[in-house]
């Protein structure tokens, strides 16, 4: 069931490694942005897609550089109506606090690579990643 | 028609194991370089470190199809071990996610007419080879390709 208390607008959050650097600078836009990789996940086929809730972790007075988490690392948002509604299958978003964030969240249902892409093109990078070093 | 990857590559070794095809393929060859010391969780999600087989087709691929005329693509390590080269640049989005030599998941997207292509390619590379084809066949409108050197088209 998708949790309804996620608002459309809320935003999605997924960190970004500065090394290797995962941001494409985005022909549209001129903008830097986070690849689509950086939205793929380890063992689902992108099923599950894990996500930091950043309503939740600024109303917890955290900043987005603790969701950051790692030195160095920069940080995307995409909204959570976004991936509900303009991907190719409806994605369901559920909360799954884990012990390093209680803020956590997955993106849960299939993804095409076309999909991925369109999280990434509508991303916004909140912070840069750090140059590479 | 149908291109065998293993058929275009057969035909370069011919004189080397890998051939330099110009500045692209040479970008591809460092990244690949790079992301060989990659570990596991490098993306700090539990990422997979790329795989070997995702490595050496990646430098394969660039080296079978590559040409002096391909832009500087990007190139990425994906979270399940694959390694992704990727552009958007000259009115396409393309990315090419390589699992190993003969796995190899296309993504086109023509910003100009809205075609797509979305093709996993075992056997027939063509459309590979095609989209990369399309990309060094186009003017450079702008200047959106990986940063860090300066690419003359």
């Amino acid at each position: 069931m998708d949790d309804e208390s996620i608002a459309d607008v809320d935003g999605l959050l997924r960190r970004v490694p500065n090394w290797p650097n995962m941001t494409i600078r985005c022909q549209q836009t001129g903008q830097l942005r986070a690849t689509s990789a950086c939205f793929k996940d380890r063992a689902t086929e992108n099923r599950e897609v894990s996500v930091t809730l950043e309503k939740e972790l600024l109303q917890a007075n955290k900043t987005h550089q603790d969701a950051a988490k790692v030195e160095g690392f920069g940080l995307a948002k995409v909204e959570a109506g976004f991936v509900r509604n303009n991907l190719s299958q409806r994605q369901i978003i559920n909360r799954d606090p884990i012990e390093d964030d209680p803020h956590h969240a997955l993106i849960i249902g299939d993804k095409t690579n076309k999909d991925l892409s369109k999280i990434s093109r509508n991303s916004v990078l909140l912070i840069e990643p750090d140059e590479e070093t | 028609m149908t291109a065998l990857l293993s058929d275009i590559f057969q035909v370069r070794q011919d004189t080397t194991l890998f051939r330099d095809n110009g500045e692209a393929y040479n970008h591809v060859c460092k990244k690949v370089q790079e992301f060989s010391s990659l570990e596991d969780n490098w993306d700090s999600y539990d990422g997979l470190a790329p795989t070997k087989a995702a490595l050496l087709g990646a430098q394969q691929l660039a080296s079978a199809v590559f040409n002096d005329d391909v832009p500087r693509p990007y190139v990425f390590p994906v979270p399940n071990g694959s390694v992704q080269i990727q552009w958007s640049c000259r009115n396409l989005e393309v990315e090419i996610e390589v699992v190993s030599f003969d796995k190899i998941h296309l993504y086109l997207e023509d910003l100009t007419t809205g075609f797509t292509i979305e093709e996993e390619c075992t056997i027939d590379f063509s459309a590979i080879s095609n989209a990369v084809a399309d990309l060094a066949s186009r003017p450079d409108n702008n200047s959106t390709s990986s940063p860090n050197l300066t690419v003359i088209y």
